[in-house]
């Protein structure tokens, strides 16, 4: 459905859906781009990893 | 979610309970871990088990601050606590919607919602998740079941409000002649207004604009033109008193493609112009605003601004997005009449396309362009960009 909860979410692999462009202070210690990293420092300190998926659109 | 959720200080307690990772899905570096997490739409949010790589929970689509707190406790638990019983069930439900087996995450969340305790603390993400997991394998009817009581029983929460959205566009996709489907359209919407104008209920911007274009497929499906007008433009006065109270160029971004939608739905492209252009001048770096730009010119007829613009986002974008900006660029050459450079704009688009990694190649687009492109009478013997 064009209008529906998951039209936003689906439109994101079409045209014109949004998320932020970049650069926002986040409280968190984000990894950015890296899940060979994010994994060996989860191991290491025996943490389970949150990955946050987005595309700049 | 960058911009709202992830700046808010009482996420800091959370900080030392996992490793922290952002992807995005577009990079080519990123191609095997898209590839593994089986995305199906942006943003989702996951919590992996780092011992063996197993997603532990799954989370489609943006969450507000409560419902991300709530999911990184879930989260710890999911990946910490020894389970069994419906716990079982549930992790059960997680992994396989986790990978993407969206029929048998469904199924298999009903049977954990049976098993489940009265008042069961994980009912709201459950719910949400087999909401969703109907609406992509196509059950619409026990997805407006489902919605139908979560409704009521998450009345005047985001998990309530996320219900009624849901069963409202499930019962969209009813056959014409289910004879429910209107009776459970109108309850649906009538829930829906109620809840996008309603305060008390935490909801992001993007959530309530989702909310208003659903209501606005209602009252195009009942062929009532003005009330879908009217829900549009309550949309877009929504999203232009949020992006006039945005506190950083950052924020007021956010809104952009939403308000250009509704701007092109309500046949008013021109009104998206001025926010694009500012939100191009403050970030000179980002694809978005002149690819925006492109589609709203060419709307206005104003091609060879329609193609400068595509020009600029051409030269930022990157990956399997910058394949798809390549069809506003045909369409720009389409609307001027000049269809061999159309074509070589597809044919271009085709060939980058296809240079892409698996993963990241979107083949869905490939297809539709060579289907347009044999249509227009095939090759140009030309490439252009």
């Amino acid at each position: 459905m064009r209008g529906s909860r998951y039209f936003w979410l689906g439109v994101a692999a079409l045209s014109l859906a949004s998320a932020a462009p970049a650069k926002h202070t986040s409280v968190l210690p984000f990894i950015h781009d890296d899940y060979s990293k994010a994994l060996s420092e989860a191991r290491a300190r025996k943490l389970p990893i949150f990955i946050e998926t987005s595309a700049p659109w | 979610m960058k911009a709202f959720v992830f700046t808010d200080a009482s996420l800091a307690r959370h900080a030392g309970q996992f490793v922290w990772l952002d992807i995005d899905g577009e990079k080519a570096k990123n191609v095997e871990i898209v590839r593994k997490l089986k995305i199906a739409a942006y943003p989702t949010l996951y919590v992996i088990d780092s011992k063996d790589e197993r997603v532990a929970l799954r989370w489609v689509g943006g969450a507000t601050l409560p419902q991300l707190h709530k999911l990184l406790d879930d989260g710890h638990l999911a990946v910490s606590a020894p389970r069994s019983g419906v716990d079982a069930v549930l992790a059960r439900a997680d992994s396989l919607y986790a990978a993407g087996s969206d029929s048998m995450a469904a199924l298999t969340y009903q049977q954990a919602l049976t098993e489940a305790p009265k008042d069961w603390a994980q009912y709201p993400r459950v719910m949400d998740a087999t909401l969703f997991a109907l609406d992509q394998s196509g059950d619409p009817r026990r997805c407006t079941e489902l919605a139908a009581e979560a409704m009521e029983k998450l009345a005047g929460t985001t998990s309530g409000a996320n219900a009624a959205v849901s069963g409202l566009s499930c019962a969209l996709q009813l056959k014409p002649e289910d004879p429910k489907r209107q009776e459970l359209i109108a309850r649906f919407e009538a829930r829906c207004k109620a809840d996008v104008k309603n305060p008390a209920i935490a909801l992001s911007t993007d959530d309530r604009s989702g909310i208003y274009l659903s209501i606005a497929d209602a009252r195009e499906d009942a062929k009532d033109e003005e009330g879908r007008k009217q829900a549009l433009t309550e949309c877009v006065a929504m999203l232009e008193k949020a992006a006039a109270a945005a506190k950083t160029p950052e924020q007021r971004t956010v809104f952009d493609a939403h308000r250009v939608a509704v701007y092109r739905e309500l046949k008013q492209p021109e009104k998206a112009v001025p926010m694009l252009q500012a939100s191009e001048k403050d970030f000179p770096n980002d694809y978005n605003p002149p690819a925006r730009l492109a589609v709203v010119y060419l709307d206005l007829k104003k091609y060879d601004e329609a193609l400068a613009s595509s020009d600029k986002a051409l030269a930022l974008a990157y990956g399997p997005r910058k394949v798809g900006f390549y069809s506003t660029r045909a369409n720009i050459y389409v609307a001027r009449g000049d269809s061999v450079s159309a074509r070589g704009t597809l044919e271009q688009a085709i060939k980058e396309g296809e240079a892409l990694p698996e993963g990241q190649r979107p083949k869905g687009t490939i297809a539709s362009m060579k289907k347009r492109l044999a249509d227009m009478g095939g090759s140009s013997g030309t490439a252009s960009n």
